[in-house]
C-alpha cells in the first residue's frame, strides 16, 4: 500500500506578490471559515442583482438597437455575456483567497458547494434529462 | 427506456437525477475509502475535494458553450441558472478538466510539490460509470447513430435502434475501475500519475464512442467533444510521460532498480 500521508511535502517558501496568513489558533480558522461561508451568501445576493439589473439595462439597448446598422452586432451578445460577471467575480475572489486567507477561501467553495449539493438533490425530481433546453442536439 | 424510476406520492424519482446523486455519493464514498487507504490527511482531501467538486460542477456548463455555440451563452455562463436542478448539470468532460484545474489550484494553495490526488482516480471511473446508467434509462443525450447491431435500442418516437452509447461509456468506465485499483500501487503511477492515467483513457475511450454519439460536428468531421478530448489527451499524455520519467527517476535514486 501506497501513503500518501505522513509529512506532506511543502513547497519552498517563495516571494509572492500575496501575503498568505498564517493561522495560529483554531478560532482563527473558524472565523475565517464562517466569513467565507456568510460572505459568499451575502456577495452572490448583491451580485445577483446587480447583474440582473444590468442584464435587462442591457437587453433593452440591444433590442433598440438591433436594427441600426452604426451599432455593432457587438452589443447584440453584450446582455449575455454581462450575465458572466458574477461567475468571474466568484472564481477570482476565491482564487485570491485561496493563497492569501485560505479559511475565507474555503469558506466560499463550501457554501458554493452545499448550493451545488441542493441543486442536485432537488435534481432527484426535476432533473429530467442533462441539460434539457438543448437535449435534442445531445451535449455531454 | 425508464425516464421516471418511481414515484413517491405522486412525486416522479427521475432515471438521470437518481444517478446523477448516486453516482456523486458513490464517488466520494470510493473517494473518502481511498484517500483512509493511502492515509491522505483530511486538512489535505476536505479543500482539494471541494475545490474539484466546484470546479467539475462549473466546468461542466461551461463548456457547454464550446460544444454548443453562442445560443446557450446564457445557460453556460450565468452562475445562478447553475443551481437550477431543472436544466441538469452539462458535460462529463468539461466537469474533469474543471475538477482537476480546480484541484490543482487548491493543491498549490495548501503549498504541495507533489499531487496526493491518485484517490480521486477510481472514484471518478466509478461515479461516470453510474451516472452514465442514469443518461442511458434517461434515454436522452443523444443516445446514438443508427445501427443493425442485435443490442441496438430503440427509443419512443424512432422506428430504427440506435446504438447505446452511455452504456458503452459505463461499460468502459467500470472496467477502466477494475485496472485502475489493480494499478494504484503501482510505483510508477503515484504522485498524481494514476490520475493522469485514468483521465488519459477516459479521453481517449471518449474520443472514438464520439463517432457512435450525435453531438454537433465543429469541423473535419469531429464533434466538439472530440477536439477537447484530443486536446486534454495530448496535455495530458505529455504531462504523464514528464511526470512518470521524474517519478522513475526520484525512485531509484532510492532504490537501485
Amino acid at each position: 500500500m501506497i501513503e500518501q500521508g505522513g509529512p506532506t511535502p511543502v513547497l519552498p517558501a517563495r516571494r509572492t506578490i500575496f501575503k498568505r496568513k498564517i493561522y495560529e489558533t483554531k478560532k482563527e480558522k473558524s472565523r475565517d471559515f464562517w466569513i467565507g461561508v456568510i460572505g459568499w451568501v451575502i456577495l452572490n445576493v448583491v451580485l445577483w442583482g446587480l447583474s440582473t439589473v444590468l442584464y435587462a439595462f442591457l437587453l433593452q439597448y440591444a433590442v433598440s438597437t438591433q436594427f441600426d446598422p452604426s451599432v455593432s452586432e457587438f452589443f447584440a451578445y453584450l446582455p449575455t455575456f454581462s450575465s458572466c460577471l458574477p461567475l468571474l467575480i466568484n472564481i477570482l475572489l476565491i482564487t485570491f483567497f485561496a493563497f492569501t486567507r485560505r479559511w475565507i477561501a474555503l469558506g466560499a467553495l463550501a457554501a458554493f458547494g452545499a448550493a451545488f449539493v441542493l441543486a442536485i438533490i432537488a435534481g432527484i425530481v426535476l432533473t429530467v434529462a442533462c441539460f434539457l433546453i438543448f437535449n435534442s442536439a445531445g451535449s455531454v | 427506456m425508464v425516464p421516471v424510476l418511481f414515484t413517491i406520492a405522486g412525486v416522479p424519482v427521475y432515471s438521470y437525477g437518481f444517478f446523477f446523486a448516486l453516482a456523486l455519493l458513490s464517488g466520494g464514498a470510493l473517494l473518502v475509502a481511498e484517500a483512509r487507504r493511502r492515509r491522505w490527511p483530511k486538512e489535505e482531501v476536505i479543500p482539494i475535494t471541494l475545490a474539484a467538486f466546484v470546479g467539475g460542477m462549473v466546468g461542466a456548463r461551461v463548456s457547454i458553450l464550446f460544444f454548443n455555440g453562442l445560443a446557450t451563452a446564457r445557460e453556460s455562463l450565468d452562475l445562478y441558472t447553475f443551481f437550477d436542478p431543472r436544466i441538469g448539470p452539462g458535460s462529463i468532460l468539461g466537469a474533469v478538466a474543471g475538477a482537476y484545474i480546480g484541484g490543482y489550484i487548491a493543491s498549490k494553495a495548501i503549498g504541495k510539490d507533489s499531487c496526493a490526488c491518485d484517490a480521486f482516480a477510481p472514484a471518478m471511473a466509478l461515479a461516470m460509470g453510474v451516472g452514465r446508467v442514469g443518461a442511458f434509462l434517461a434515454g436522452v443525450d443523444g443516445l446514438g447513430k443508427p445501427t443493425d447491431l442485435p443490442w441496438g435500442v430503440t427509443l419512443p418516437g424512432l422506428e430504427y435502434a440506435v446504438h447505446p452509447t452511455p452504456l458503452y461509456d459505463a461499460a468502459f468506465n467500470f472496467m477502466w475501475l477494475a485496472i485502475l485499483l489493480l494499478l494504484r500501487d503501482h510505483r510508477r503511477m503515484q504522485s498524481g500519475n494514476l490520475l493522469k492515467f485514468g483521465l488519459l483513457g477516459y479521453l481517449v475511450f471518449r474520443f472514438f464512442n464520439e463517432f457512435l454519439r450525435t453531438n454537433r460536428v465543429i469541423a473535419i468531421g469531429l464533434t466538439g467533444q472530440q477536439f477537447f478530448s484530443l486536446g486534454l489527451a495530448i496535455g495530458v499524455g505529455v504531462y504523464l510521460l514528464r511526470a512518470m520519467r521524474r517519478t522513475t527517476e526520484s525512485v531509484s535514486r532510492i532504490l537501485p532498480i
